[in-house]
């Protein structure tokens, strides 16, 4: 019996050598990049927690490949040149293995030409003008033809054909007016005015004016950030209620209308894939999950939504490869998907930007949205809309940028 | 456990066990990395080819996005468009003009449509008027949203289109006007920058089943199948492998086919189900967005492990046969060796019994032989040694007989000699019992001494009162009787008590006391106005007296010859302390006399009696009353103690002994002490002296016999040695301490309990 002992002894110590399966390289390193400061930080900070609860969500289901996700959060300053900085602090310093960030298309443009110099990977959560695509960059907020265009053509339908579009004065604005000019061109309707301020601005009362003066029948507002406080202000104040004239926002989510007075806008309608109020498994338990981590009061918006399934299809197409090196990683991106809160969402192998439903809402009294329309299933992204060939778009971008000086906002003056 | 079977038993299972468990754990192991590695790898290729199969897919749908784009965007399209779409609201479809204008672009969607493979080319008009139709079936001439196409796909695909500005793919539905399955692309037609209207492509689903049914790499039992939500219900676009029908119908119950559902709702990936018609399968599955269909690329498991099957038979098969050829090797090993080795055993446990056998015959081999002609050899010696034996036993008897004699002689000759030891022990023991006896005498030659000075003392006593005696009574008898005849009786009565008082107080009194009550009473005496005050103070004092105020002394001094009669009185009382002092004299040699007698006496009746240990101590310490009296202070401290049994001759023996060590250790000169108590159950003497203790150096000796520290001829040295015989005899035991320069105390201790 001592020999049988022995014997088991013996047989357990090539046991004990097993080669183990997995490795553990110590965290993978993720970076976040948003204005955490400035005009956009009442924006971008949710877009931060959202995307902080995806990376918690993944650390807490026992991390990606065996690792942990780190964060790195950092403070683009609402400054495009202080998110390049940055953006590059990130690649090259931190090595991280994939950027979640960019608000402002400005910010967007500024740090594109970092990762494309490094091949590295941006995911990139905001809806947006189109007239880009990027080997570097994941876009899943929508294509213009996600949310511009159906939302003019919805106009169109249902609010009459005679539109003001005003904006803020940098590239997303401009960009998007100039895709709405051709599309409400082609489905006969008209634009009676067309107007910008600067970011930041509380200068209104000519534009509301015009606007009174004008009579249209929808206005398409593109302001974005806390120009739209004052610009609603003076709309009521000169008595354009929704039921005069009524506004479509492009960039006044769930998160803007808790920090603008959601009474005041109350009746208008504004255009996007997700809102909180959908009501799906998928977006019960985002909306839950991010309440419980930040505070019952909390509202979550189309960005944040894009942000937090941004970094569901990058941890997914992490386990996919097996590897969290940024190359591999980004060419696992395209044909990714997830039931995301809005539903089912797909990274489009050729664009790179992301298959969504779009739905158009009607903003209540609470600062949630009755969704008033839908597209029965995800819309193909179509970065280039279909009125002028890619390059002529991309002259257009470049004549806007030269005319700011190389920036994408208008400069100076416009910045506050 | 059978005796006979134990080894070949033990052995058996124990190749076993090594045989097997090596084999079955790498087995088991192997198995397990063969399982994950073929589950691995069968994923990752269905994944690809899903992969593959969904690009195809896409690529298709992409192509015919793309062309149709091109193709709405043609200005000869628009222009087409236009000239049929204003012959159509002029004249109707079945006018001459309209012919007239279609028949003009005809060619140019023939080639189309044949290149390409679209099933049918439609153009809609801005109020949903079909105004054109290659293959004109039902649907030309209809609205698309009135009657039979309102139903159908194909308004929703305009809608769309129209809507998000893009070619738009509608799903696969079927589509009555052509009785089949049909999908739409739809483009809005721009004409300057406004939308007059669109193109339609119709495509029906052969050329997508196409792709999917390349099974390359599926081996016999894969398929691929794709579905979409058919009005809320899962619905198969195209017949699978197993199955052909089952495309026919939307599927009433959708949980078959989880993962296809799984793709639909966002969900890519690989796994394991059973599939619909219950088989294990192992499958991948995807989204394809472009057609908002799913696809799941699948093969049943049984194919796909079908290798770990075999590796598990295989394995199988080698344990069953690694178990027989261990087998083989127990019943070997059971034929070759334990089994001649058994016999062996046997026979030589046979022997054990009986008589020598001639030889051990065994068929054995190898080892088992050798040890079987080492028996054989050893049963030869043996036997050779039992023949020897014989021989050499005869020879021993022999030689113990005559030994035997050898040793009765000698015997003999010591039992001779033993007498004489006797004899002399005998004598040895008389010896030693003379030795005793004149230790003892020459200890009572050193008491003859003093007891000798002791009673010479009371008899000078005794001879110098008979002196006084004599010359008092020559002086008094002539003339007290007289005078005291003529006192009258009071003053006689108080010189007779004089007389007595005198006699009784002795003449103790030093002579400095002597001297002040003198003193004091001549000044008590000149107080009173006696005449020769000084001669009368010391008859006075000779009488004892302090007080010339006491009565009779005040009774007689009144008288007037005092001063005679005091002196008479005086005399007197020399009679009375003459006879006083004969009396002490006399108790005192009777005392010595006394205790020499006790000492003296022996008991030899040889049985111990009761006696008071004190008793015996003072005995021996009145016999040295001479040697201690002068120059040795004397403490004794008895306990009552009940009587002991002993033999108190010999008791009187030890003590004499110590207490006489005790003075020469201290040269008569210092303290004796002399302790008896009891404690627990012993009666302890403890008799001290304040000499100079006993040197480290002969501690150990002063017991043995005839060890002596005295000069040669005073002692016998067995004084200590008889003491611990006697000390023995009686059970105790006795012990000293000695504390250099400060003496020694000796301890006896005796059961007072026989």
């Amino acid at each position: 019996m001592r020999f049988l002992i022995l014997y088991l002894l013996l047989a357990g110590i090539p046991a004990m050598a097993w080669p183990a399966e997995g490795n553990a390289d110590g965290a993978i390193k993720v970076g976040v990049l948003h204005s955490l400061s400035g005009t956009m930080a009442i924006s971008e900070q949710a877009v931060v927690d959202a995307t902080l609860l995806a990376l918690e969500e993944i650390n807490a289901g026992g991390g990606l490949l065996g690792r942990r996700v780190e964060p790195l959060v950092r403070d683009g300053a609402s400054d495009w040149g202080k998110f390049a900085e940055e953006a590059e602090r990130l690649v090259v310093r931190d090595r991280v293995a994939v950027v979640f960030g960019c608000w402002t298309s400005a910010s967007r443009k500024t740090v594109r030409s970092v990762f494309e110099k490094h091949g590295h990977l941006l995911i990139y959560p905001v809806q947006y003008e189109g007239l880009e695509q990027s080997p570097n960059i994941v876009y899943t907020g929508a294509a213009p033809n996600q949310q511009i265009i159906p939302a003019v053509k919805w106009g169109l339908d249902h609010l009459g054909n005679r539109f003001y579009l005003v904006g803020s004065d940098y590239v997303f604005p401009r960009s998007a007016n100039e895709i709405i000019k051709r599309q409400v061109q082609s489905l006969k309707g008209s634009i009676v005015g067309e107007r910008y301020l600067p970011l930041g601005s509380g200068d209104v009362d000519e534009i509301v004016a015009d606007i009174a003066r004008t009579r249209p029948d929808a206005i398409l507002n593109t302001i974005n950030g806390d120009s739209n406080l004052a610009f609603f202000r003076e709309l009521r104040r000169a008595g354009i209620t929704p039921r005069v004239i009524p506004t479509v926002s492009f960039s006044i989510g769930e998160s803007e209308l808790a920090n603008l007075s959601a009474r005041d806008l109350a009746g208008d309608y504004a255009v996007w894939n997700y809102f909180q109020s959908l009501d799906s498994p998928a977006n019960r338990r985002f909306v839950a999950a991010f309440r419980s981590r930040y505070g019952q009061g909390r509202v979550v918006s189309d960005p944040m939504e894009a942000a937090y399934f941004g970094v569901q299809l990058w941890a997914q197409a992490v386990r996919r490869t097996g590897s969290a090196d940024v190359d591999v990683v980004r060419n696992a991106m395209p044909g990714r998907m997830v039931d995301a809160p809005e539903g089912l969402v797909y990274i489009d192998p050729k664009t790179r930007h992301t298959w969504k439903n779009v739905r158009v809402g009607r903003i209540r009294a609470d600062g949630q949205f009755d969704v008033v329309w839908s597209t029965q299933k995800p819309v193909r992204p179509i970065p280039y809309p279909i009125y002028l060939p890619q390059r002529a778009w991309e002259g257009f971008l470049d004549g806007l940028k030269a005319g700011w000086g190389g920036q994408w906002a208008r400069p100076a003056e416009a910045r506050p | 456990m059978n005796r006979r079977y134990g080894i070949v038993l033990e052995l058996g299972l124990l190749l076993l066990f090594l045989a097997l468990v090596p084999v079955g754990a790498a087995v088991y192991i192997s198995n397990g990395i063969f399982h994950r590695s073929i589950r691995q790898e069968t994923l990752a290729r269905l994944d690809s080819i899903a992969a593959r199969h969904v690009e195809t897919l896409e690529v298709y749908v992409g192509n015919l996005i793309t062309d149709v784009n091109a193709y709405s965007r043609i200005p000869y399209l628009a222009e087409a468009f236009r000239r049929i779409g204003q012959a159509y609201g002029a004249a109707g479809p079945d006018s001459a003009e309209y012919r007239r204008e279609a028949a003009r672009y005809e060619d140019f969607f023939q080639t189309l449509l044949r290149d390409k493979g679209y099933y049918d080319l439609l153009l809609i008009d801005d109020r949903g008027e079909v105004i054109y139709s290659v293959l004109k079936e039902r649907d030309f001439g209809a609205n698309v949203r009135a009657g039979e196409l309102a139903q159908t796909s194909l308004p929703a695909a305009i809608g769309a289109a129209n809507t998000l500005m893009e070619t738009e793919v509608s799903d696969f539905a079927y589509y009555p006007p052509s009785a089949r399955s049909a999908a739409f692309l739809a483009a809005p037609i721009l004409d300057g920058g406004v939308i007059a209207g669109n193109l339609v492509l119709q495509v029906d689903s052969s050329a997508l089943q196409r792709a999917v049914a390349d099974l390359d790499g599926l081996g016999r039992s894969g398929e691929i199948l794709t579905a979409t939500w058919d009005k809320g219900s899962l619905k198969l676009t195209g017949p699978t492998r197993h199955d052909a029908h089952l495309h026919e119908q939307p599927m009433a119950d959708a949980r078959p086919f989880a993962p296809l559902v799984r793709a639909l709702t966002g969900s890519e990936g690989t796994g394991e189900f059973a599939d619909y018609r219950g088989v294990e399968s192992v499958g991948a599955w995807r989204y394809l967005p472009s057609l908002n269909w799913s696809m799941l690329v699948k093969v049943d498991a049984a194919e796909v492990f079908a290798s770990e099957r075999r590796f598990q038979a295989i394995s199988a098969g080698i344990m069953g046969g690694a178990a027989l050829v261990a087998l083989l090797g127990v019943w070997l090993a059971h034929r070759r060796v334990s089994r001649p080795i058994e016999r062996l055993a046997g026979t030589v446990a046979g022997m054990a019994g009986s008589e020598l056998p001639q030889r051990i015959e065994l068929a054995a081999h190898h080892e088992v032989a050798a040890l079987v002609a080492a028996f054989n050899t050893l049963i030869e010696r043996v036997r050779h040694h039992q023949e020897n034996l014989e021989t050499q036993v005869r020879e021993r008897t022999a030689e113990l007989r005559s030994s035997n004699r050898d040793l009765e002689d000698a015997n003999r000759c010591l039992s001779g000699a033993n007498e004489e030891l006797e004899q002399t022990l005998w004598e040895l023991r008389r010896t030693q019992d003379q030795l005793v006896e004149s230790e003892k005498l020459a200890d009572l030659g050193q008491l003859v001494a003093g007891i000798a000075h002791e009673i010479n003392t009371p008899l000078g006593a005794i001879a110098s009162s008979a002196c006084t005696l004599e010359a008092s009574l020559a002086e008094l008898l002539p003339q007290l009787p007289e005078r005291l005849a003529a006192l009258a009786p009071a003053d006689r009565a108080a010189i007779l008590a004089l007389v007595r008082a005198a006699g009784d107080a002795g003449s103790n009194r030093s002579f400095r006391d002597k001297r002040e009550a003198k003193k004091t009473l001549e000044q008590q005496l000149a107080g009173r106005g006696v005449a020769n005050g000084r001669r009368v103070a010391d008859l006075l004092v000779g009488l004892g007296l302090t007080d010339a105020g006491e009565e009779n002394c005040r009774q007689v001094l009144a008288l007037p010859d005092s001063e005679s009669l005091l002196e008479l009185a005086n005399r007197a009382s020399h009679l009375v302390r003459a006879a006083q002092n004969i009396a002490i004299a006399t108790g005192k040699a009777t005392k010595v006399v006394m205790a020499l007698k006790s000492f003296a006496r022996f008991d030899r009746s040889g049985s111990k009696v009761p006696a008071d240990l004190r008793a015996g101590l003072e005995t021996v310490l009145t016999l040295y009353q001479n040697q201690i009296k002068h120059r040795v202070d004397l403490l004794v401290d008895y306990q009552p103690l009940p009587p002991v049994p002993c033999f108190p001759d010999e008791l009187g023996q030890v003590w004499m002994n110590l207490i006489q060590n005790a003075l020469q250790a201290m040269q008569f000169q210092g303290r004796l002490t002399v302790e008896l108590r009891r404690e627990d159950g012993w009666a302890v003497v403890r008799i001290g002296d304040s000499g100079d203790g006993i040197a480290d150096a002969i501690r150990d000796k002063i017991f043995a016999p005839f060890f002596t520290t005295k000069p040669a001829g005073e002692g016998s040295g067995l004084g200590l040695d008889i003491v611990r015989k006697i000390v023995d005899k009686h059970a105790g035991d006795i012990g000293f301490s000695s504390v250099a320069g400060s003496g020694t105390v000796f301890t006896v201790r005796l059961p007072i309990e026989g």
